[in-house]
């Protein structure tokens, strides 16, 4: 039940974001407009007057989303693997989340103040955030599944306790 | 070498049919019984797993339409890849345990069997299996549209096949995916995935190498290419692209949660031999998939970059933009690797959904309707795949023709329908005691209906949010809410067990 009310609240709080979103008026070219010069080609034109009206509720929404997927894989292993260890690293994948998401933020907001950004691995920065961080927060993930999948996914007593789980369920069919 | 750039490519794609082919008749001396064409009898060692997983989450919709996305829309379309960690992790630990256990408990094939197991409900199977039809002619769809653009594409610059058509193309490469497909069953799918998989690494690697060092426009690399980007118009070069930040929030969602209930991939999860391998298959998927999906930003970044630059002439259609980078950037070897790589990325979804696609026609609806699947399910199933290929063949002429849809916003819808009915079903269901079928039903009739209305009236949301993100969301809170406000029925002892574990 308790379960239940944490996943409603943050999908709760995501809703209020997203009307907030949607009741601010769209700017002209909120979604992009069509390339004056070239065929097929969209643009995105002023970044401020679109960014501006939208980017407290749409940060609030993507920073809230990165909560959920932590409180989605919370309850991936059974009570009694959440331990102190799973949590702490469950926590620092979310938060390294978070900081990518307000990195990505930070210098979009400066160059859209400044019209210069620095190049990462060939990207403007914020972009960079987006491709390369936002997919190593996720990496974080993966190693909490991979280092910890003895302790918190499949610890070897699961596994006969599975196994054993099989073999009663062939022999009830069988005695059937 | 460049003489031969178009028998090195004809040559390569033929012979890469040719080992689709010859995949789908060893593998059907393998299927022998209707076991053996959905799962694989649940045998298969986690190398293959990991490919064949990463292979179909990259369909056509990515080798083929994400270039195009980019080239269209700028860097919007990133928010569909650089999920690719987080929707994976979410997906194997939310649902690849559980369900191979229920798999193994329950002697189950697809993804509708598990859900009726779970929630002891057959109307749950039977809107399950409906709604895997529903995505399926859609993503299909995609794939045939990918299909015919890439070999129209290579065939049209040949002297021999200059002017064939797009109808024959699509029958073409049609043909060869329905033959595998139909002989083989999903063995055939997954080897064929395990080649298309290494072929896909192969190109995302070649094509981001050529594309950081060999485009004479841009002898800095992507900085120079993202540089020009920017001076045309600095938004299609930032995070989120020419859509903005809601559109691109909106596809990390339904591209990042959406991934833990696409069918083609979940079940997938149920062949493994062992429950332990998947500690090697979620690394070994999403690595692929980052390599490999190095192309779908490379390509996209380069064609726009010379196109706004002046340095190439606008494409017809932004689907072209890996075929036409191919044409002018890469050596005939590479371009004849990634060609290949081409079709591997699209046929090896395409395979999966015909798949899952005739399980739901012939065991999961009839079992739900009737109490049991067809007789001689082998048969019907070999049937019912060919008859979904002509389906998704006939709507992927009519989106061409009559609709001019993009490649990757049909796929997009596609993945859509299946992130928001599904999802919530499988995630919560498997983890969460609590998960009510009441729940399972409301949300999975909430999303068609909210998926279809904005998708056949062309509602138009506001900030470029997809349809498909407000049919999930509205879904989560269906599901969570029913299954909180409703008194939880008792799950079945096994299953309990099983979420126990």
């Amino acid at each position: 039940m308790r379960y239940g009310l944490v996943v409603m609240g943050l999908l709760v709080a995501m809703a209020a974001a997203f009307a907030l979103v949607i009741a601010t008026p769209e700017p002209m070219g909120a979604s992009g407009a069509v390339h004056p010069g070239i065929a097929g080609m969209r643009v995105g034109g002023d970044g401020a007057a679109r960014y501006a009206p939208i980017a407290a509720p749409a940060i609030a929404l993507q920073a809230l989303t990165f909560v959920l997927v932590g409180a989605l894989v919370a309850i991936a292993p059974p009570a009694r693997r959440r331990t102190p260890a799973f949590w702490a690293s469950l926590a620092l994948s979310v938060l390294a989340a978070l900081f990518v998401w307000w990195r990505m933020n930070a210098t979009y907001a400066r160059f859209l103040e400044t019209g210069e950004t620095r190049y990462l691995l060939g990207f403007p920065e914020p972009t960079f955030w987006a491709i390369f961080g936002v997919w190593g927060a996720g990496l974080l993930l993966v190693l909490v599944y991979v280092v910890g999948f003895r302790r918190f996914v499949l610890p070897p007593e699961d596994e006969r306790a599975f196994a054993e789980l099989v073999a009663e369920t062939k022999r009830a069919r069988e005695g059937r | 070498m460049e003489a031969f750039r178009e028998p090195i490519i004809l040559g390569s794609v033929a012979f890469y049919m040719a080992l689709c082919i010859g995949i789908g008749v060893w593998a059907m001396r393998r299927t022998r019984s209707a076991n053996d064409f959905f799962v694989a009898g649940r045998s298969l060692g986690p190398l293959i797993v990991g490919l064949a997983v990463f292979s179909s989450t990259l369909s056509g919709f990515g080798f083929v339409g994400g270039p195009g996305l980019v080239y269209s829309l700028g860097m919007s379309s990133v928010w569909m890849v650089n999920i690719s960690a987080f929707g994976y992790a979410i997906g194997f630990f939310l649902v690849a345990k559980r369900i191979r256990m229920i798999a193994e408990l329950r002697d189950t094939i697809s993804l509708p069997d598990v859900l009726a197991a779970r929630y002891d409900s057959e109307f749950v199977r039977l809107l399950t299996g409906v709604t895997i039809v529903l995505g399926v002619l859609g993503y299909l769809a995609t794939q045939v549209l990918a299909m015919a653009t890439v070999l129209q594409s290579i065939l049209s610059g040949t002297q021999a096949f200059a002017g064939i058509d797009f109808v024959t193309c699509a029958a073409l490469s049609s043909a060869v995916l329905i033959f595998y497909s139909v002989t083989g069953g999903i063995i055939a799918g997954v080897y064929t995935d395990v080649v298309q998989g290494l072929i896909m690494m192969a190109a995302g690697i070649l094509v981001v190498v050529t594309a950081a060092t060999a485009i004479p426009a841009f002898p800095g690399g992507f900085a120079d290419a993202t540089a020009t980007i920017l001076a045309d118009d600095a938004e299609a070069a930032m995070p989120w692209g020419t859509v903005g930040i809601m559109g691109c929030i909106a596809w990390f969602f339904v591209f990042g949660i959406g991934l833990a209930g696409q069918p083609h991939l979940v079940t997938k999860m149920m062949m493994n031999r062992r429950l332990s391998d998947n500690r090697v298959v979620l690394p070994l998927a999403m690595l692929g998939y980052a390599v490999a999906a190095l192309l779908w930003i490379s390509i996209g970044v380069v064609m726009r970059g010379v196109v706004v630059g002046g340095d190439a002439a606008p494409l017809d259609m932004p689907d072209s933009a890996a075929p036409a980078f191919l044409s002018a950037f890469a050596h005939p070897l590479l371009a004849g690797v990634v060609f290949a790589g081409l079709f591997a990325a699209i046929m090896s979804t395409a395979d999966s959904f015909l798949n899952i696609g005739a399980a739901a026609l012939i065991h999961d609806i009839p079992r739900a309707i009737r109490g049991r699947s067809l007789g001689n399910e082998l048969f019907w199933a070999r049937v019912a795949t060919v008859a979904i290929a002509v389906l998704s063949f006939a709507f992927a002429l009519y989106s061409h023709f009559a609709n001019g849809r993009l490649v990757a916003l049909l796929g997009a819808f596609g993945w859509g329908t299946f992130a928001a009915a599904l999802v919530p079903v499988v995630m919560f269901g498997l983890n969460w005691k609590r998960a009510s079928r009441a729940g399972a039903v409301a949300a999975i009739l909430v999303s068609l209906v909210v998926n279809f209305a904005v998708e056949l009236f062309h509602i138009a949301l506001p900030y470029g949010i997809n349809g498909g993100y407000v049919a999930f969301g509205l879904a989560m809170l269906a599901f969570v809410g029913f299954s909180l406000v409703l008194k939880p029925r008792p799950v079945a002892s096994d299953i309990a067990r099983v979420m126990e574990l």
